[in-house]
């Protein structure tokens, strides 16, 4: 197949840090390859930035496969673009047509200050996780893998939410600016496991209080996180941690 | 560990706080529904409606502890409800530029507090106009029904209906009543953590039709009167 390329317009939010005000700034992108990714198209942008003696476009990306939640800017008002269930870095060119403006944008909350451009501190996210605290294995050998049964159904279900690659999209499209999702992915992980079930009534409401603490919103049931989310994490999982929640409230103590 | 286990932290989270909302919009639905159900009677007549609303009035104490128990349910729906939406508004200071809504709600959803707020302003106006509405003397007297009899609340509800700005009033009230439980029926099932992915449209398409039911069945009663009243005005 021969290789298509696009002309477009970048509009893309500058920001020296986090405590300047930031603007837009408009870039020419020509002879764009269809078959680049995203990612790949702002490194060319780059490349001819440094040219020019500018500075280039801060972004945050790793693992560019979609399995390490470093990438994420707002494309035209989607969180990871217009992809559905597709990370900002496995987004090709090709979803774009020539003459096209695209609008890029950090994901914005109170509770992910910027750092520089499209790069954002997550840090709330792992002072969550944090607060969640330990669960019980015991360490030394390994046990026999029958010795702890879990059920097909829970497991499949714990797997779903352990998806979550904590990348903050949830956050960025809520209107709230709720990270109700990504919490709740990471209390259903552990609580429909044995694993996790000595640890599970302390555990929800210490997270949801880091969370209250960090400064993010609460659930209005608009589900734009679930449309955004890259690894398709369902607002079924904010059930299981209002479920949670009320089962720790229920109980007293631990 | 302290400080999650102490009662007050606990009861205090946005999650608790919400948990409040739905168990008192719960609680406020059994008595919108039961309200709806009671008010169908004025269509049996001005001696069923009356004969309700005597009833209910000879529940004497009781009414009051019913009364109390609705006031605070509607307390704190409303103050916690009006608190998490202020709160929410600030959590993202900078605007973006672009947005593009790609949930699966609608407008209802993004309404709630002024459909919550048309809601409350009307709750003041209704009490004022029925319940403590002099329900005797010449404002019951429906000349359209013929006699110089007085219909008591029959009376001062046709009466009330026969205006047309009243009425339109109070069907605009109703449709936000309507508005607010078709997204709030489908919304409660997640916070009380029973709603699965599987059956969230039936809960959309359970949401919409009881919004629809509320709102057109308490509409119905003031288009009813309209009729009568200027298209075809007969005794009763
Ligand atoms: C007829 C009376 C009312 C009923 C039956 C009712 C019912 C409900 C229900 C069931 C919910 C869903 C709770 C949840 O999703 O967990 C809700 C949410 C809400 N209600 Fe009401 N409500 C009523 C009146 C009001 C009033 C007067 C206000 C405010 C002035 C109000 C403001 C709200 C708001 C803002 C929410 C959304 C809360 C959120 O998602 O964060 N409601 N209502
Ligand atoms: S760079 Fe790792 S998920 Fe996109």
């Amino acid at each position: 197949m021969a290789e298509k390329t696009i002309d477009l317009t970048l509009k893309v939010w500058r920001q020296e840090s986090p405590d300047v005000e930031g603007h837009f700034d408009t870039f020419p992108a020509k002879g764009i390859s269809t078959d680049m990714s995203f990612l790949e198209m702002l490194d060319v942008i780059n490349n001819q930035l440094e040219k020019e003696g500018k500075e280039p476009i801060a972004f945050d990306h790793d693992c560019r496969e979609g399995i390490c939640g470093m990438c994420g800017s707002v494309v035209n008002g989607h969180a990871h673009g217009p992809q559905e269930a597709t990370t900002l870095c496995q987004l090709h060119m090709r979803k774009f047509h020539t003459g096209q403006t695209i609008v890029i944008e950090p994901f914005r909350a109170d509770a992910f200050p910027i750092v520089k451009d499209l790069v954002i501190d997550r840090g709330a996210f792992d002072r969550i996780i944090q607060a969640g605290g330990h669960i019980t294995v015991r360490t030394g050998q390994a046990p026999e893998a029958h010795s702890v049964p879990v059920p097909k159904k829970k497991a499949d279900t714990a797997m779903d939410s352990a998806a979550c690659i904590g990348c903050g999209a949830c956050v960025a499209a809520c209107p709230n600016a709720s990270a109700s999702l990504f919490t709740a992915a990471k209390i259903s992980q552990l609580c429909h496991l044995p694993q996790g079930h000595p640890e599970r009534n302390r555990r929800v409401i210490a997270m949801v209080q880091q969370m209250d603490k960090e400064g993010f919103g609460s659930c209005s049931k608009r589900y734009e996180c679930e449309a955004v989310c890259p690894k398709e994490i369902k607002v079924e999982n904010i059930t299981t941690m209002n479920r949670e929640y009320l089962r720790a409230l229920a109980s007293s103590g631990e | 560990m302290s400080d999650t286990a102490s009662f007050s932290s606990r009861v205090s989270t946005s999650v608790a706080r919400e948990l409040v909302v739905a168990v008192t919009g719960l609680g406020l639905i059994v008595f919108i529904l039961g309200h709806l159900v009671g008010n169908m009677l004025i269509f049996a007549g001005p001696e069923a409606l009356n004969g309700y609303a005597e009833k209910l009035a000879s529940l004497g104490e009781l009414l009051w502890v019913l009364r109390l128990g609705l006031i605070t349910f509607a307390v704190l729906h409303i103050g916690l409800a009006a608190h998490l939406t202020w709160a929410n508004w600030s959590k993202r200071t900078s605007r973006y530029a672009v947005t593009a809504a790609v949930g699966r709600k609608s407008v209802a959803s993004q309404l709630m507090i002024y459909s919550g707020i048309i809601i409350l302003c009307f709750f003041f106006f209704h009490l004022w106009d029925f319940t403590f509405g002099t329900k005797t003397g010449p404002g019951t007297v429906v000349p359209l029904m013929g006699g110089q009899e007085e219909l008591g609340l029959f009376g001062l509800v046709w009466n009330s209906f026969a205006n047309p700005l009243r009425a339109a009033c109070y069907i605009v009230a109703v449709c936000c009543v309507g508005l607010h439980l078709s997204h709030a029926i489908a919304s409660v099932w997640v916070t009380l953590g029973v709603l699965t992915h599987r059956a969230t449209d039936k809960a959309d398409a359970v949401a919409w039709t009881i919004g629809v039911v509320v709102a057109l069945g308490f509409a119905s009663i003031p288009i009813y009167v309209l009729v009568r009243t200027y298209i075809i005005g007969q005794g009763a």
